[in-house]
């Protein structure tokens, strides 16, 4: 009797959590819609608007991010367009259209991004974890321990196999330490690193935080520059480059 | 000191030398040019009593004096003096002198400066009579004309110094035929700058593009015009009669300003206003082709050309290629000239002709294949055009030129390169792309929760931890299982006490039930394997005699007596079974128990 009731109310808290789930998933598809249909009709406010409804609901989805962004960009709001094409591509980094549209943002920056020249061995490291997100680094990761745990059992117990498995564990073990290291480097990158892009026209990256400190050198909307700390209004940071400075906190927008 | 100043002398002099010879070079040459003579004047519309200067050139000599003027009707006449020209241009030396005149007209009208004759060593030169116009003085126009007269003056004046003129080669020509067109700029003291080419708009003519422009001089009505010769070629596009439309041509004239103030006489005392010259139209006679005689091949090349092809290798495999080099040499349009058909049906494979066009030759570059080793020579091929010197057909065939095709070798595959026509297509085209994002997506795709990004899963991450235990038990079970199974003295001495403890169960049971006989058989043989196992003995073979060797291992006495008992007591059971009571069998088993605990205590 008592079995019977715990799974009755099993059934009923899990219908719950499940309508409550369906309940916010519609209010985001419901302003997704409305904001496709304001952007149609030119009216970018509002289409931007409807977009940030969608995402308070505490959901969140790429084409959202991407649709945001489009948004932004043909507001002119550059800096705030690259930043949703960035979320875009952390979800889904292999779509062509979040790329096209995040190097077109990126080739209106003014004055051009600022690029270091990498030897080709990173800039391979670099592209491969790009292809793939932080969720599916972390998924493969996973899908290979779990491999990597089967073929060591089996190796271990069926004496038969235990040449085949073994070749095969180690195999394994190379693809496992690939996928840790993309999986560690876009941690490093999305978690650990904050990165932050410029959102006004043109920022000034002063020497000390202060508003009449000499200037060090200018940003301009859409570069991305890394957070290293905080003091008050002012957040210290480091331009692609290598070069830091002191800028605004009203000037950037973490990613 | 003294040798410097003589080697100094030396160079002077070689210098000197130099110069010497250049000079008498320069005026051996200028002795031998042929002497012209030509006379012009500085314009030819004045008013009467102003000066007219009237110049008498001289090319190729520098030594004639000032000729007497003869008497020249309706004018006076004063000379000014000479002015002498020598220049080289690449490498050719030209010399000249001008004997200037003034020349006063004395009464309005068309008047004439008649052809005048200079005799010089022997030789005649006569020039060309010059026509000029002379109107009235200004006092005696003003009543005339009035105000008119002053707003046309300068027309008059710019329409003398600086025209445009268009010539055609013919003025009847077929559609497509070359027709030569030289547009020249007549420029009489003037400065121009910024001139650009002309622009010839006509619908039903199509226009070369124009070659490096010609400079020179030429007399024209007694004035000195500096030409800008262009030079182009037209070709009617459509039958029927047309005006070409006047040609346009933009330059800058450059004009003194009268100055304003003292700083005009030293910056931008000159000024420039952009004209635009027009030609006046010409009439033009475009007629179609004859239908009579057409031949077959002929594509619409007109001119007079010449056909020749080469056929390069001639002694090849079955697959490969030969190329076909096809020229069309002579004058006439080019842009008409097509490559000539090829009639090879299917025994080769062909591709598309490169063609090279140059100013007097076309060039086609043709591919084919032989498919097959029966082909035994390149077929004749027939190139057509429409002579335009002669007014007729002409088709020039060339002869069949034979190749020897050879079989392919054993193994080999006939391999034919196949260029997609979509492919070319897209090698042709070149375009401009326009760049802007894309559109937005239509639906939000896979939903998630924010930042529900699978490392934050506790409940995976703890669960990570399972296989991990689970392979390290593996391991360690499996690693204990191959060390018994290589030591089995440690195997069974591991064994002994559970299966004396199972044994001792087993005849704990026994004895409940009574059964007696059978009770002592277990108690034997619990005692015969957990000794077996625990010293490495051979079960079978333990019986009493196995305490003497257990005494030598330091078996404690005490143990080793009720051991003794033991084996005293299964004895009597087994040959008297009906003696031994229900407490005797508890007390045994009492002491198979203490002998197993004692001996645990002991190190095998």
């Amino acid at each position: 009797m008592k079995a019977r009731f715990a799974i009755i109310l099993c059934v009923i808290l899990f219908a719950f959590a499940g309508s409550l789930y369906a309940d916010k998933e519609n209010s985001l598809r419901e302003f997704f819609y409305h904001g496709n249909i304001c952007y149609s009709d030119n009216n970018l406010q509002e289409a931007i608007s409807s977009y940030k409804k969608a995402l308070s609901s505490g959901y969140e989805s790429s084409p959202l991010f991407y649709n945001l962004g489009n948004a932004y960009f043909k507001n002119g709001e550059l800096g705030n367009a690259i930043i949703c094409y960035l979320r875009a591509s952390r979800i889904t980094p292999n779509d062509p259209d979040i790329r096209s549209n995040l190097a077109h943002a990126r080739s209106l920056i003014e004055g051009g991004v600022v690029s270091l020249r990498r030897p080709w061995f990173i800039r391979f490291f670099v592209k491969v974890v790009g292809l793939l997100s932080l969720n599916r680094a972390t998924a493969i990761s996973i899908s290979l321990y779990l491999l990597l745990c089967i073929a060591v059992i089996i190796a271990v117990y069926l004496k038969r196999f235990r040449r085949i498995f073994t070749i095969l564990s180690i195999i394994i073990s190379v693809l496992l330490a690939a996928s840790v290291s993309i999986f560690c480097a876009k941690f490093k990158k999305e978690v650990i690193q904050k990165n932050a892009i410029v959102i006004k026209q043109e920022t000034h990256s002063k020497f000390e935080p202060l508003g009449n400190a000499t200037t060090f050198f200018t940003l301009y909307e859409g570069e991305m520059v890394q957070v290293i700390a905080p003091n008050g209004d002012w957040l210290k940071i480091k331009r692609l480059d290598g070069k830091q400075g002191w800028v605004k906190k009203s000037d950037i927008n973490l990613l | 000191m003294v040798t410097y100043i003589k080697n100094n002398y030396i160079i002077k002099l070689f210098f000197l030398i130099l110069c010497g010879i250049f000079l008498c070079t320069a005026l051996s040459f200028a002795f031998t040019q042929d002497i012209s003579f030509e006379a012009t004047v500085d314009r030819n519309v004045s008013v009467v009593g102003t000066a007219i200067k009237l110049n008498l050139i001289f090319n190729g000599i520098q030594n004639i004096p000032a000729p007497n003027l003869p008497d020249i009707p309706d004018f006076n006449w004063r000379y000014l003096g000479p002015s002498t020209l020598m220049s080289m241009v690449n490498g050719r030396i030209s010399s000249s002198v001008t004997h200037t005149y003034l020349l006063i007209p004395e009464k309005a009208g068309i008047l004439e400066i008649p052809s005048l004759s200079i005799a010089f060593k022997g030789k005649t030169y006569s020039s060309k009579p010059i026509p000029l116009e002379i109107i009235p003085s200004s006092s005696s126009r003003a009543q005339d004309n009035g105000q008119q007269d002053k707003q046309e003056r300068p027309k008059e004046e710019l329409g003398d110094k600086l025209f445009l003129t268009i010539n055609l080669s013919k003025d009847s020509a077929y559609v497509n035929e070359k027709i030569g067109a030289s547009i020249k700029l007549y420029i009489h003291s003037l400065s121009l700058r910024d001139i650009a080419y002309p622009v010839i708009e006509n619908d039903a003519f199509l226009v070369d593009s124009f070659s490096q422009p010609k400079q020179y001089q030429e007399i024209l009505n007694g004035l000195a015009y500096n030409v800008i010769d262009f030079n182009t070629d037209i070709y009617g596009l459509y039958p029927g009669e047309f005006r070409l439309k006047p040609t346009e041509l933009s330059c800058s004239v450059i004009k003194r300003r009268s100055p304003s103030d003292i700083f005009d006489n030293f910056f931008g005392q000159y000024e420039k206003y952009p004209i635009i010259i027009k030609s006046i139209g010409v009439p033009i006679n475009i007629l179609p082709l004859p239908e009579g005689g057409k031949p077959k091949s002929f594509d619409g090349a007109m001119g007079n050309f010449n056909f020749t092809l080469q056929v390069k290798p001639i002694d090849l495999q079955v697959g490969d290629p030969i190329t076909l080099t096809m020229t069309i040499s002579g004058t006439g349009n080019f842009n008409t000239v097509n490559p000539p058909k090829l009639s090879i049906a299917s025994s080769f494979k062909t591709y598309e002709p490169e063609t090279r066009q140059e100013a007097r030759f076309k060039t086609f570059e043709q591919v084919i294949i032989p498919r097959n080793d029966k082909i035994t020579h390149v077929p004749s091929i027939s190139f057509s055009f429409f002579n335009t010197d002669t007014l007729t057909y002409k088709t020039i065939t060339t002869a069949p030129v034979p190749i020897k095709v050879n079989p392919l070798q054993k193994g080999q595959e006939l391999k034919v390169f196949e260029m997609s026509r979509d492919f070319a297509d897209r090698i042709k085209r070149v375009e401009t792309l326009g760049r802007d994002i894309v559109y937005l997506k239509g639906n939000p795709g896979s939903i998630r929760k924010k930042s529900g990004t699978l490392y934050k899963n506790k409940a995976l991450l703890i669960m990570l931890f399972l296989p991990a235990l689970v392979v390290i038990l593996v391991i360690i079970t499996q690693a204990r299982k191959d060390y018994l199974a290589s030591d089995i003295r440690y195997a069974r001495r591991l064994a002994a006490p559970r299966k004396a403890k199972k044994n001792l169960i087993n005849a704990r049971g026994l004895l409940k039930s009574k059964e007696t006989h059978k009770f002592y058989d277990a108690v034997f043989k619990a005692l015969q394997e957990y000794i077996g196992d625990k010293f490495h003995l051979s079960t079978a073979g333990i019986t009493s005699n196995v305490i003497d060797e257990l005494r030598a291992r330091d078996v404690d006495t005490r143990i080793l007596d009720e051991l003794k008992t033991c084996f005293d007591m299964c004895d009597r059971s087994r040959y008297a079974p009906s003696s031994i009571h229900e407490e005797e069998a508890r007390s045994t088993l009492k002491m198979l128990e203490n002998i197993i605990n004692g001996m645990e205590k002991i190190k095998a």
